[in-house]
Parts: C-alpha cells; structure tokens; sequence
C-alpha cells in the first residue's frame, strides 16, 4: 500500500511537472478549473504574481521572510515527528495574516521535493484562498460538507505552485452556521492525511476568538499554532486567546508582520 | 537582548511614522511655523551692566585700630544693595531721572511703575567686594540711563548715609557728655552744700579727737594720781617733822662759823704775821664765838625743864615741806579741773560723733553720686574724642566706599533670546515634538509592536517570526505618498526660510 501510494505519488508529482502549458501573453491568469487529475494543466504561478499574492518561494528577494517560514515549518515537522500531520492555523484577531501564514507554511513545505501540502480554507465568513486561483471555483469546502454528491476530488483544487493544492471556502454561508461538526469533515481530514504520505494538511482556520469554528476544529486537528500580528493585539488578548486554545496541542506563536 | 529591543523600537518608530506620514508632517509644520511667528514677534530685550566696587582698603584704618571704629559695611553686600537701591526713596529718585515719573501720578501708578522698574532690575555678587547692576528693557537707551540712573543716586546716598552716620553718632555723645556735666555739677553743689551746712567734720576726725581726748583723760588720770600720791607722801613727812627746831643749831652753826674763822685764820696765817689787823680781828671773832658757844651750852643744861618760846624757831624743813603740799594741792586742784573739762570735751566730742553718724547716709550718697558721675563724664569724654575721630575720618572719605568700577555700556546688541534662536529652535522643537508623539504613541499603546519582549511572556514558545512583506503595487503607492510627503515637507522648508528672509531683509 505504501509502496503503491508512493507511485501514485511519483506518477501525479511527475504528472504535474511534466505538462506545463504557458501562458499566452502578459495579463491575467489564465482562468480555467484545476482538478487534481489535471493536475498537469496548472500553469505555474509567476515570481511577481507570487510576490502580489505574498506568498514565498525560493529565489525571493525578501530572505528574511523565507527562512522565517522554514525555520517554521523545520520546527514544526521535528515537533510532529514522521507521521502526517494537520496543523491549525489561526489567529489571535480579525485580519491577523492566519490565511497568509497558512498558504506560506505550505508553500514552505512544498519548497521540499519530497512533501507535498494541502491548505484547507475553513475561513467560511472571509475566505482568502480563492484568490490564488483567480477565478471563483465552481466547488469548495461549504459544497462538500453540504452536498453529498460532490467528490473530495471535485474541491482539491493546484494552487499554481507545485506540490502544493487548496481547497478553497465555495460559495460563502450563512454566519452563524456551524458544518465543522460533522462527520464529513472529520472523514474528509482523515482521507486528506491518509492519501499521500508526506503530505502536511494545514487548516486556515478563523480568528480563536472569532467563532465558535476554531474550538470545534481544534478537536480535529493534530498541532496548532496562534498567529500574532505586529500593533494589533494587547498582551491580555493574546493571553485570553492562548487559553482558550488547547494547550496540548497548541505547539506555539507564530510573531506575523513584524 | 537591550540592543534587539532596541533596534526593534527604532524600526517600530519608522514604520509608524511612515504610517502617519502626513500627520507628521502637518505637526512638524504647525509646530515649525509657531514657533518663527513666536520668534518674530518675541520683543528685543537690551541688557546694560554696571559695577560697582565696595572699596575696604585705606591706609589709617590699621593705624588706628581700636581707637576709632570704621562704619563697617555688611558682608552680605549684594543683598545689602538691593535692600538701598529697592528702597522707594531711590527708586523714585531714578524714576523720575529716566522720565518715568512725572509727579502727577497718583501712589497706586506710582507703585505699579516703581514694581516694573524693580521687576528688570539685576544685583548680583561678582566676586570679592564687586557689585554687578543690570537692568532690561525693551530699548537700549532706556536700559543705559536707568542703570546709570541707579548707580549714581545709589554712590550719592550711600555717601551721604556714612557721612550722616558718624556724624550723628558724634552728636549723640556730644549731648551725652554735655548731660553728664550738668549732673556732675549738681553733684558736686550738692556735696558742696551738704559739707557747707555740716560742719561736724568727718566721722573720722571725730573719732581721732575722741581718740586724743581719752589719751590726754588717761594722761591726766595718771598724773593725777601722781600728784595725790606726792600729797600723802608730804603729809606723811610733814607729820613726822616737828613743826619747831631747838636752838641747839644755834650752837652748830656757831661751831660752822668757828670752823670757818679757824680756816681763814689759818689761811691767814700762812701769808701774815699774827699781828696784821685782819688776824687780830679774827682771832677776837673766833674767841667770841667760843664763848658763845660755851654760853649756849651753859644755857642749854639750865633750860632742860622745857624749851621756852624764845630758843624754838621754825623748822625749815617743816616750812619747805609745807610749800611743797601746798604746791601739790594747787597742782591736784589744777589738774582735777582741767580733767574735768577734758570730759566735758569729751562728752561734746561724743554728741558730735553721733551727729555725724546720723549725717553719715547722705553723705555717703551724695559722695558716691558724685564719684560716679564724675567717672562716667570722663569716660564720656573719652568717647566723644573718639567720635570726633571717626567723623573725620569718615568725612576725609576714608574706610568704606562705593566707587563705580565699570560704568555701564550702552547695549547695541539685544540679548537674551533672538529671533534666530527661534529660527533654529523652530526646526528642532518641530522635528522632536512630531517624532515624539509617535514615540510616546508607540510606548504606551498596549499592543505588541516588539518581539523582543515576547520571548518570555508567554506560556507558549515562540516559533518564528515573519518580517513584513509588501507588495509592489503597496511599495509604489507608498514610494508615491512619501515623495509628496517630502514636498510637502520642502515647502514648508521654504516659507520657513522666506520668513526668516523677510525679517532680515524687512527689519534691517
């Protein structure tokens, strides 16, 4: 099973490298759906649209912010030792950077051949991921938790950066509405952590102190971390919401914007 | 871990002055151009300095030390001067020299107008015995005259003062002497009158001539005794003679004169022949008086019944005794009276001495008073001299003077603070005050801006730190933002300047 997992691995990551149509022109992205299956379809998102997105990759000028990230993402793969792991990400107020912060730990995880990464946009009041796709995607997390008919394939969706895939909010819901809870999601984290071996799943998750969605998806998730953003929370709230984490398996702070 | 905190502030105050820019810049202007228009209309201030030296030295004062006192100026000399020149007197005086006071006010302008000129007035010590007078004001020729003003009436007065000081202390004790003579004077008339009325004498004259009457009493009580002693010795020898003597001497002294006539007869002899005249004649006398004596003695055997009237005659012994009694009667009488009147000396001597004793008080008291007075006038007298002394020593200007050691200057260049002062200060206070704000912003807003502080703080580690990344659309937008901050900025530069152009160029 492994050994064929692996295979799978090899063939989709060589998939994907090998079948790299360009883009015509200067401009927008090219809109069109990625599927996982076509994951060789994905153009590759260029050095400026990374750097107006924010997002790190190798070569940037901006250093600091690169080996922030790694040193991050090194940390927390000795904390989680060889297994697969879902990581939280969230933050400790609105607009903290807990999106930015989760789309550069996995950009940061795919920097390594040998990983691959998942972000899932559980964000379902703001969401964020969309944006890398540059078009609405015709399916997200809401349609799958919702609609039993939609296949986890039909929301995994390549990013634009290799190794690398989201799955993005959907249509936008109804605050106050609570899906996390159910069995789909925890059967949908479990087939996102078995289905590739050295595959990171990091949860975009909404502010702690936001929503009542962080605390229910803590309980699904292996390793938590809180993102801090710089001059905009006191010392008292990032205490209240240290707490109101699980200390277990909050593994630390992540200091954004500083 | 200090310096990390550090450098993290100073990035923080970047980042937050960058974010506020244009706040910044408005304060940094605001602040600038208040602080020139402040400076533009700052009225000038023009100082004038005068000293004054308070002068110790003088040549007579250590030759006459201790014989005439120097009037001694305080040591405290500049709160001394202030105390003179603050006095309304001189205040006045100078106000109405400089043109203040015209003496139509009524005391409360007048008051107000003293205050102000006291109000710019500076005495300050400068050293060892200088004194430093200054004075502000808004125009150098009202700043030189006060000045001057005060430094001449403040000499004057004090010269006057000194003067004025000794010589009232010479008059003083003047009067005192002379108030003294005069009680001197009735003191001794008093005395005088007292000895004049009483002329008992002294207690001690008294007593030594009591002294001498108990002598002679004592004197004569002794010879009187002698002389009664002498009066029974007589009596007693005059009762053991016999009042008559038998004329039986009568036989001696014919046997004497035979005696006699045998011994000029022998002498006789010697040179004469028994038959010179002179020999026969002694020889018939001497053989008369052997037979007188024979007769006597003839007589004497036939008159053994009795003595009869005829052959007694006075005892001359008996007669010689008796004068002498009577002499020491008369001498006892005498002097018995005499002793008794040296007592009643006596007894008058004793009434005087306790008249005298009675008198003794007041005399006593009028002799102290006199003593007294007579001490204290000379002791006047000796003071009075020395007074004399000191005044002329204090009027041939000698000891302590004020002598003006620098006149003041007339002041061409105002002091104090200057528009360029402002000028320069507009800048700094502007730049300071703005950065500040964010500064005082940055420390005491409550939200996190540092990692360096965090590191500890929580019971959670810290993973990473992410610096900031911007986008270049937000770069270029800022890179924008920033030039016009800065243009913003230059202008304001330029009115600063302009203004400051204006003022040199208006003004001069």
């Amino acid at each position: 099973m492994q050994e064929k997992d692996k295979a799978k691995t090899e063939i989709k990551i060589h998939a994907l490298e090998d079948s790299r149509p360009r883009r015509e022109g200067g401009g927008d992205l090219v809109l069109h759906t990625h599927q996982i299956k076509n994951m060789a379809d994905v153009r590759p998102l260029s050095q400026a649209e990374l750097d107006e997105l924010k997002i790190i990759y190798a070569g940037m000028h901006n250093r600091e912010a690169l080996n922030a990230f790694r040193e991050i993402r090194t940390k927390l793969f000795q904390h989680a030792g060889k297994e697969n792991f879902v990581l939280m990400v969230t933050s400790a107020c609105e607009q903290g950077g807990s999106s930015f912060t989760s789309v550069n730990f996995g950009a940061a995880v795919a920097l390594d051949r040998s990983k691959t990464s998942i972000v899932v946009d559980c964000n379902l009041h703001h969401p964020h991921l969309h944006l890398m796709l540059g078009q609405n995607p015709e399916h997200g997390l809401a349609d799958y938790l919702e609609d039993t008919a939609i296949n986890l394939d039909d929301i995994i969706y390549a990013s634009g950066i290799s190794r690398l895939r989201i799955i993005p909010t959907g249509r936008e819901c109804e605050p106050g509405v609570e899906v996390f809870s159910s069995r789909r999601m925890k059967d949908l984290l479990a087939e996102l952590r078995s289905r590739y071996s050295d595959r990171c799943v990091v949860i975009d998750a909404p502010p702690i102190t936001a929503s009542a969605d962080s605390r229910i998806l803590q309980e699904l998730c292996d390793f938590i971390v809180l993102v801090v953003p710089y001059g905009r929370v006191t010392r008292d709230q990032i205490m209240s919401a240290v707490d109101a984490i699980d200390r277990d398996r909050l593994v630390g702070i992540i200091c954004n914007d500083f | 871990m200090q310096f990390a905190l550090i450098n993290q502030w100073i990035r923080a105050l970047l980042r937050e002055v960058l974010r506020y820019k244009w706040l910044v810049a408005g304060c940094f202007a605001i602040v600038s151009l208040s602080v020139l228009m402040l400076g533009a209309v700052w009225p000038k201030k023009f100082v004038s300095t005068g000293l004054i030296h308070a002068d110790r030295q003088n040549i007579i004062a250590p030759l006459l030390a201790g014989s005439a006192e120097v009037t001694e100026i305080n040591l405290d000399e500049s709160k001394l001067v202030r105390e003179v020149i603050f006095a309304p007197r001189l205040m006045e005086a100078v106000a109405k020299d400089v043109g203040l006071l015209n003496g139509g006010e009524n005391s409360r302008q007048v008051e107000a107008i003293l205050n102000s000129l006291r109000a710019g007035i500076q005495i300050s010590d400068v050293g060892k015995s200088y004194i430093g007078i200054s004075f502000g004001a808004n125009s150098p020729d009202r700043a030189f005259k006060v000045v001057n003003s005060i430094i001449d009436n403040f000499i004057k007065d004090s010269a006057q003062t000194k003067r004025r000081e000794s010589k009232d202390a010479y008059q003083f004790i003047d009067r005192q002497v002379k108030s003294y003579k005069d009680q001197l004077r009735e003191a001794e008339s008093r005395l005088k009158q007292f000895k004049a009325e009483n002329l008992d004498g002294t207690e001690d004259a008294a007593n030594t001539r009591i002294a001498s009457l108990r002598a002679d009493i004592e004197g004569m009580n002794l010879d009187l005794q002698e002389a009664q002693t002498k009066r029974a010795e007589v009596t007693n020898q005059l009762q053991r003679e016999n009042r008559t003597v038998n004329k039986n001497y009568k036989a001696d002294v014919y046997r004497e004169r035979l005696t006699k006539a045998q011994t000029q007869l022998d002498n006789l002899r010697l040179s004469y022949e028994d038959t010179y005249p002179d020999i026969v004649v002694l020889k018939q006398q001497i053989e008369d008086l052997k037979k007188a004596i024979v007769d006597i003695d003839n007589n004497d055997d036939k008159s053994s019944k009795g003595p009869s009237s005829s052959d007694l005659s006075i005892n001359p012994l008996y007669e010689q005794l008796r004068s002498q009694l009577a002499e020491v009667d008369v001498d006892i009488r005498t002097r018995d009276n005499r002793l008794q009147s040296t007592k009643r000396l006596l007894d008058a001597e004793y009434d005087r001495a306790k008249r005298i004793a009675e008198r003794q008080a007041e005399l006593s008291e009028l002799t102290r008073d006199y003593t007294v007075t007579r001490g204290i006038y000379e002791d006047m007298l000796e003071r009075k001299e020395k007074a004399r002394l000191s005044m002329t020593l204090d009027l041939e200007g000698k000891g302590v003077t004020y002598k003006i050691q620098e006149p003041p200057a007339f002041p061409i260049s105002p002091s104090g603070l200057r528009f360029m002062h402002f000028a320069l200060a507009g800048l700094f206070v502007g730049a300071i005050l703005s950065v500040g704000l964010v500064a005082c912003y940055i420390q005491f807003d409550p939200r996190l801006r540092f990692t360096a502080s965090m590191f500890d703080e929580f019971p959670v580690p810290i993973l990473g730190v992410v610096p900031h990344i911007s986008t270049p659309v937000v770069t270029r937008l800022m890179r924008k933002d920033v030039i016009q901050v800065g243009i913003f900025l230059l202008a304001v530069l330029a009115v600063y300047v302009g203004v400051i152009m204006i003022r040199f160029l208006g003004i001069v």
